[in-house]
């Protein structure tokens, strides 16, 4: 009972220290923002952080996002990523050392500094900034920056990036989930395709960390600090080494033997079953925070019966969610509410109502809709009386696969339960590329898929919902949502110029999937991403991100 | 000609251990007190009415044991079926008419024998359709080699002996000396390495299932344990759901083994 009131307190708390500064408007209309300096005392300087990761190690590609490299530069860490989120979710300049967005939505000023290096000693300069943009939008078809028609340099630390449209927000807030940052000239000009470099210069950037070697056997990196690319200050970590583990335990278990000093996963954090076990470890904080992502599903609308609301809203109530959220997230999960989003997440609308597990009034509903057992299987027909059996798809993962089967077992034996026969697509459950080409050919009834933290910052879970994208726009098209008033809500919401208009839109999309019953969020989740307080000082634990983040290089110090 | 038919006492118990898996396995829905897929309530400890407790998603351990022994032992007798098959008939062929027959079947036994059997058994498994039956060919497909190697060499001593010699000679046609002469005299090594091969397949089963590469939703030994193992039930200290996996996975095994090795039929006391 104290344990949950004094993390009732912690999170009302946070709810609060969160408010003032929801926004993800960083740099206001008017007002330029400037580089924050973080690293007000030198203090002592850390010798060797040691980051701990269930991420792979093999591929070093500052281009890509694959492994624990790729993954470790959301954290503006071997790369210089042109801005940041703080741990109230807005925009900072990272690289850039400030940055300003013109009222219409269409040209971001920003400065660069003068001094940062390349890790092979190469100057960073406004050539490679500009080329960065133009390999982007050209090369790599970056969606949010189809809209750029120029790169304008106005000085020799000063450019501006004008857009045809009100794309400024929408690429600068969807930027800081795609790892944009400086890509070096001298590097890559020339390569189409950035995935197929993989010799050392792969791994150059203008971060505040270069690489120095790595162990792909024993699975550990290790990177030195670039004094010269101290972008928020002085930089207070000298060397981190990242160390990775084969699973969530082995990782926790480092941790408490003192290995490792705190951990680092994308999006994913530590699973409710491992905290159990490693409460009350002294000198280990557990990292708690109300998780921005969560999983969901979608019911596939390309076909009867998930094209039929009726059937949908019936289904809704056989699905036990509190099985659910202790499937998920053990005695921490909630059952979530009808909009989709969690709390924790900016614009979410309280007056929406939770799901409600309900299986007699679920079979009440299906009787009424038409879904009865015609031929006495003990499973239930369409209304035209044809074999109702819905496929089930979870969405592959090498590293979490298992929590998805669970996920889709208690789905799946809800839905049995009230006579809706289904089974689940055994194909999609070992193979991405299947699962992909399923989901986005829409050939589902429900899929099961997971919002990162990252991705729930501001793109929401709704992007993954959608059937139709905008022009010159392909990836994660996962959702079967064809309505155009939904994709135009959904953009409006990403090209919002100000924080009422993100809001506004993004509560009409939280409305719209609650009126249609079109997805379902699955639990609402707590995340944990511990770490050790024995050895250094100024841990800063991000709301659903953790404790490594673009600002732990500056403040972290030794006791 | 009367046989006296006598069990050692390692095979009789082997014997009364299979007596008793297959005893829950045909009985499963009658002795199993809740449907396995059925999802009570989360982490229950052990109690009167879940004698193993219930695990991640409230399912009862005791019913996901019983159900998971009919599958264990399924996917056993079937690939051990298809591995003695298979290895006999190679066996029969090459041992007894050699020349390139035995050539051709030598030269895939040291083949297949050369394969490292579960890396191969992973990737068919990636590769074919999830189910039981991908699970027993998978198991089957490089598991028959020692069976065949085993009986190719006694198939070629029985074949000098004067009795089927004198046979040949009378021209008896091949298949009557092969299936009426030679394989009821090398059919105690047959069911030797077929009680072998289930207690190899049950445990391969397991092994796979354990790692994940199961059938999703079947309750199967291997399954239970890997979500035990999932769900950090030795870091919880929940025994009751990772012992019982291992026990019956032990016991069972152990029962086909003993068999295997000490179920000679022993004539007239020898």
């Amino acid at each position: 009972m104290k344990k949950k009131t004094v993390s009732l307190l912690l999170s009302l708390a946070m709810c609060l220290t969160m408010l003032p500064g929801q926004s993800v408007f960083a740099a206001e209309t008017s007002t330029e923002t400037e580089t924050e300096a973080v690293s007000e005392s030198t203090g002592n300087h850390v010798e060797n952080l040691i980051v701990g990761t269930i991420a792979d190690q093999n591929v070093f590609n500052s281009l890509t996002q694959t492994d624990a490299f790729g993954r470790m530069n959301y954290n503006g860490f071997t790369q210089g990523d042109f801005v940041y989120r703080d741990e109230n979710n807005n925009l900072q300049p990272y690289f850039w050392k400030s940055f300003e967005i013109s009222e219409d939505g269409k040209q971001i000023d920003f400065t660069i500094p003068l001094d940062a290096v390349w890790h092979d000693g190469e100057p960073v300069t406004m050539d490679d900034v500009v080329f960065t943009f133009e390999y982007m939008r050209d090369v790599r078809k970056n969606g949010s920056l189809q809209n750029l028609t120029e790169v304008k340099v106005t000085g020799d630390d000063s450019a501006s990036l004008i857009f045809s449209e009100p794309d400024a927000y929408y690429w600068i807030n969807s930027s800081c989930n795609n790892n944009s940052c400086v890509y070096a000239k001298h590097i890559w000009e020339g390569i189409d395709d950035p995935t197929t470099l993989d010799g050392p210069e792969a791994a150059i950037g203008c971060g505040p960390y270069k690489l120095v070697s790595y162990d792909s056997d024993a699975q550990v990196s290790y990177y030195e600090a670039v004094p010269e690319n101290d972008f928020l200050g002085e930089i207070t970590v000298d060397k981190v080494t990242v160390q990775s583990y084969s699973d969530e335990t082995t990782l926790m278990m480092a941790m408490m033997n003192g290995e490792i000093d705190t951990m680092y996963n994308y999006a994913n954090p530590i699973d409710a079953d491992v905290i159990d076990t490693v409460q009350g470890t002294p000198d280990l904080d557990l990292g708690e925070s109300d998780f921005t992502g969560c999983y969901q599903m979608e019911y596939g609308k390309d076909r009867a019966p998930g094209n039929d609301q009726a059937f949908r809203e019936a289904a809704s109530y056989a699905i036990d969610y509190n099985q659910l959220a202790t499937t998920i997230n053990g005695e921490y999960g909630k059952v979530p509410g009808k909009g989709v989003i969690p709390p924790s997440c900016k614009g979410y609308d309280e007056s929406i109502g939770s799901l409600e597990f309900d299986a007699d009034k679920a079979a009440e509903m299906l009787d009424e809709a038409g879904y009865k057992d015609v031929d006495g299987d003990g499973y239930r027909e369409l209304p035209d009386g044809s074999q109702m059996d819905l496929t089930v798809i979870p969405q592959y993962s090498s590293k979490s696969m298992d929590m998805r089967n669970r996920i889709a077992e208690v789905i799946m034996n809800s839905l049995d339960k009230v006579g809706i026969k289904n089974h689940v697509d055994n194909d999609s459950l070992s193979n991405s590329e299947v699962w992909e080409d399923t989901v986005t050919k829409g050939n589902y009834d429900i899929s099961i898929t997971l919002t990162t933290s990252g991705m729930a910052s501001y793109s929401t879970a709704f992007r993954y919902f959608m059937g139709e994208l905008r022009d010159g726009e392909s990836s994660w098209l996962w959702g079967t949502i064809r309505d155009d008033s939904f994709r135009d809500t959904y953009y409006a919401m990403t090209q919002a110029v100000n924080d009422e208009q993100y809001i506004e839109n993004n509560q009409k999309l939280q409305k719209y999937v609650a009126d249609t019953m079109a997805a379902e969020a699955l639990c609402w989740e707590t995340a944990f991403f511990p770490y050790r307080t024995d050895k250094y000082t100024g841990w800063e634990n991000y709301p659903s991100w953790g404790t490594v983040h673009a600002t732990t290089w500056y403040r972290l110090t030794a006791k | 000609m009367h046989k006296k038919i006598r069990l050692n006492a390692a095979a009789t118990a082997g014997l009364l251990i299979i007596l008793f898996f297959l005893i829950i396995a045909v009985f499963a829905p009658v002795i199993a007190p809740y449907d396995p897929k059925e999802m009570i309530a989360s982490y229950l400890p052990p109690s009167k009415e879940h004698i193993l407790g219930t695990n991640d998603v409230g399912q009862d351990i005791f019913s996901e044991m019983v159900y998971g022994t009919r599958v264990s032992l399924y996917i056993g007798i079937f690939a051990a079926f298809i591995v003695t098959g298979v290895g006999t008939v190679l066996a029969l062929v090459s041992g007894y008419f050699g020349g390139l027959a035995d050539k051709i079947i030598t030269a895939i036994t040291n083949i297949a024998m050369a394969v490292p059997s579960l890396p191969l058994t992973v990737l068919l498994i990636a590769y074919l359709n999830p189910g039981k039956w991908s699970l027993i060919i998978a198991i089957s497909i490089t598991a028959w080699t020692g069976t065949a190697r085993i009986l190719r060499a006694r198939v070629m001593q029985l074949k000098e002996l004067p009795f089927i010699k004198i046979e040949k000679t009378m021209g008896v046609h091949p298949a009557v000396i092969l299936f009426k002469h030679i394989l009821p005299n090398i059919k105690d090594i047959i069911l030797t390495r077929g009680a072998m091969a289930i207690s190899g397949a049950m445990m391969t089963e397991a092994g796979l299932s354990f790692l994940g590469l199961g059938e999703f939703g079947e309750k199967s030994w291997g399954s239970v344990l890997h979500y035990a193992f999932f769900r950090n039930s030795i870091m919880k200290k929940q025994y009751w759901w990772y012992v019982p996996p291992i026990v019956c996975i032990c016991v069972c095994v152990l029962g086909f083994m003993l068999i295997g090795y000490y179920g000679k039929i022993k004539k007239g006391g020898e």
